[in-house]
């Protein structure tokens, strides 16, 4: 298989990033400071840099948004001028905290229920010294006087970097065109005109064809190694209307802009993570292009969903594959009958989640192997696009001992008493009780659609799916009303900043809650506009 | 249980007899490495560096010397009903190839937990082998039954055997081991 590069890294580009990379870095040991985490500068770097390598990866000009954005609230902290700003946000946190932890209906492991009762003791003092006149402004969501004439120039310097990021965005995409040789990768730059007009004169949501509205942050947390990855291909493909409708009658069936979004959760070792990252992406391209070809060949009599589940199925089974070390790179390395293949990927005891989502203009589809997991905010509803598979899943337990392995309660249910999910990719040395089979769910966009998320169980395990989608949704609502009368019109690339504050700000309340583990979000919000009308 | 042929059973009595009290559940396991015996010896007796064939060990500190009595602090990887251990050196023999650590602390649910690794030579398709035996004894903990607690001792076990194979057998072709030399020869006599 050819090595492709997925991006290019223009020297320019680098060396600003490399700067805000710094200065990031003491943004971010600040950031920790002023929310009393108990944390060393060496934490502090650990947390930011693989998630920063992880955005970088992906897309440079993302990186460059989201660390700009985060220099800007650095900036905050610096002024004192917009201290009561900081507050604000402090006093959101708390608020948050206290709601959320009230009425938490998850339970806190034995032995981890101290410190959160400490941290919740903490905030309750935290939150008493805040003077009532704040609380009541918050609670009524009403801006204070003082507040809006000492926002205003941060309001400018928000829209300054916004911009600038979004030139350097473009340049880093203009150099990975040249780079890209195929074609069903499709960037937004190439469409003919005439799309582009289209996009422009057609307001409304469900047909606007710009870049997804979209945020990640991804933090090593309390663990000592950050085994998370998360991977952002805004525009990866385009889909053909016979792999979203059952319409056979016009071949020439237009096609649609996919946009995919991935988060994995790596266990025993990052490997398995890092290549899911660096490859799935392409690889369901491949199988895509494979089941539209093979619907032509059998006139379309294949249903489309079946297709889609097909692609992710070979797709997953591929990688399984190939980080066991199965596959063309290891055709002729015959080791004279050793099990041993030098030629793997991963240690065999390195495994993966993997939480997919393909974003279209009429459907989202949704594909999942493990324990993160996706969910959408349709209405007031928080709807799980994906179940966890966990081994005392009713079905799973009972494939699993089908297969002659055993479920064992050993801090919590676990196959062989050993791994705590049921389904990943990798974890050879559990085959074949561990299978990568993804579960793919397909479901149609609606008006009300307000967002999407998708999370490892860092977060889920100490966030409801309703208390993950009210805070977004409630984060994303804010940025707008602070922010959203400038600088907003005509944004396709890049992070949303209203999306990346409401991931950054979901990972830190899953460590207020008192998260264990690595916390990787994305969120997408599914309101192409947001115009919210200020109170006077 | 697996049929074990006679010179397994002797040498488990021998060098493996620890009985286990009534709350306590107890194995051995039996592993044939196509790789001679001061290879996998070399591998087995490095107490402070067990993750060279360890897969589930992220990191080891030993405090103090290498000696009986040495305590070694384990990381344990992700993934795992454990984070650390605290082991303490039993018995390093040089002679008879016999390792025995003691589990005395750390994060997980493993509570007098002692194993025994003793080490054979034997001959594999014609080419020198070792034979390795582990066993172990361990509390059973509250909640699980003696059944449970073995199935998942012996798959952690199991799958640090098929490790220590892979390795030695990688080292093995990568040092182009000759047939049976005469030094070996007499190991295997005498044993």
């Amino acid at each position: 298989m050819e090595e492709i590069s997925s991006s290019v890294a223009v020297p320019f580009t680098l060396g600003v990033g490399n700067l805000i990379q710094k200065e990031s870095a003491v943004t971010t040991h600040m950031e920790i400071t002023g929310l009393k985490l108990m944390a060393n500068t060496a934490a502090a770097a650990l947390m930011l840099n693989p998630a920063v390598e992880c955005l970088k990866e992906n897309q440079v000009g993302a990186a460059l948004v989201s660390e700009m954005v985060i220099e800007c609230e650095s900036n905050w902290v610096l002024n004192e001028g917009l201290n009561q700003a900081r507050k604000e946000d402090e006093l959101m946190l708390a608020v948050d905290f206290q709601c959320l932890h009230s009425s938490s209906s998850q339970s806190v492991a034995n032995g981890k229920s101290d410190p959160c009762r400490e941290e919740a003791a903490l905030w309750k003092s935290s939150f008493s010294e805040i003077d009532s006149p704040i609380i009541i402004k918050v609670d009524d969501d009403v801006d204070g006087k003082s507040g809006i004439s000492k926002l205003c120039p941060s309001t400018k310097l928000v829209e300054d970097t916004v911009c600038f990021a979004m030139d350097i965005t473009n340049e880093d995409q203009s150099g990975s065109d040249e780079s890209d040789p195929r074609p069903s990768a499709v960037l937004l730059d190439q469409l003919p005109g005439e799309n582009k007009t289209w996009r422009t004169s057609n307001p409304n949501a469900l047909k606007l064809n710009s870049g997804p509205l979209w945020g990640c942050s991804s933090i090593c947390g309390m663990r000592q190694e950050m085994e998370d990855a998360i991977s952002v291909r805004p525009q990866l493909f385009q889909v053909s209307s016979q792999m979203l409708i059952n319409d056979h009658v016009n071949e020439n069936g237009k096609q649609s802009l996919a946009h995919f979004f991935a988060v994995y959760d790596g266990h025993g070792g990052l490997q398995v993570a890092n290549y899911c990252q660096e490859r799935l992406h392409s690889t369901l391209i491949e199988e895509i292009e494979t089941a539209q070809s093979s619907s032509a060949e059998t006139n379309g009599r294949d249903d489309w969903q079946d297709q889609w589940k097909k692609a992710f199925i070979n797709c997953f089974q591929k990688m399984d594959d190939e980080v066991g070390g199965i596959g063309a790179s290891n055709k002729g390395n015959n080791s004279g009958g050793s099990e041993s293949n030098i030629e793997t990927v991963a240690p065999e005891t390195a495994g993966s989640t993997a939480a997919v989502a393909i974003l279209s203009q009429t459907h989202i589809i949704v594909a999942n192997c493990g324990d993160s997991r996706t969910v959408l905010y349709r209405g007031k509803e928080a709807m799980p696009l994906s179940s966890d598979h966990k081994p005392n899943r009713e079905d799973e337990r009972a494939r699993i001992e089908a297969a002659g392995g055993r479920v064992i309660h050993w801090k919590g249910y676990r196959v062989l008493g050993v791994l705590a999910m049921s389904r990943s990719i990798g974890d050879r040395y559990l085959k074949p009780w561990i299978i990568p089979e993804p579960e793919v769910n397909i479901v149609r966009r609606e008006k009300n659609d307000q967002c999407l998320i998708l999370a490892s169980d860092g977060l889920w395990d100490v966030m409801t799916n309703e208390e993950a989608c009210e805070v977004a949704k409630k984060r994303i609502l804010l940025w707008h009303k602070k922010y959203g009368d400038n600088g907003t019109t005509g944004r396709s690339e890049g992070a949303d900043p209203a999306a990346q504050s409401a991931a950054e700000y979901l990972t830190k309340l899953a460590i207020h809650r008192g998260s264990q583990d690595n916390i990787s979000v994305i969120v997408i919000d599914l309101k192409a506009q947001r115009k919210i009308k200020r109170k006077p | 249980m697996t049929e074990l042929s006679s010179r397994e059973v002797e040498y488990i009595r021998r060098h493996h007899s620890k009985a286990a009290e009534d709350n306590q559940c107890a194995s051995a396991l039996v592993k044939h490495i196509r790789a001679p015996l001061p290879l996998v010896w070399s591998l087995v007796r490095r107490f402070d560096e067990p993750q060279k064939y360890k897969p589930f060990v992220s990191r080891c500190v030993v405090r103090g010397n290498l000696e009986i009595g040495s305590l070694r602090e384990v990381d344990v990887k992700s993934g795992l009903p454990a984070t650390t251990s605290t082991e303490r050196l039993e018995i390093l023999d040089d002679n008879h190839h016999i390792l025995s650590v003691r589990i005395i602390g750390g994060d997980h649910r493993l509570r007098n937990y002692s194993s025994i690794m003793s080490l054979h030579p034997e001959i594999v398709d014609g080419r020198p082998g070792t034979l390795v035996i582990e066993s172990f004894v361990v509390d059973i903990p509250e909640g699980n039954t003696k059944d449970e607690t073995c199935y998942f001792v012996e798959a952690l076990i199991k799958c640090n055997l098929k490790s220590l194979a892979d390795v030695s057998e990688g080292l093995t072709l990568q040092d182009h081991t000759e047939p049976i030399d005469r030094k070996y020869e007499l190991l295997i006599t005498r044993g």
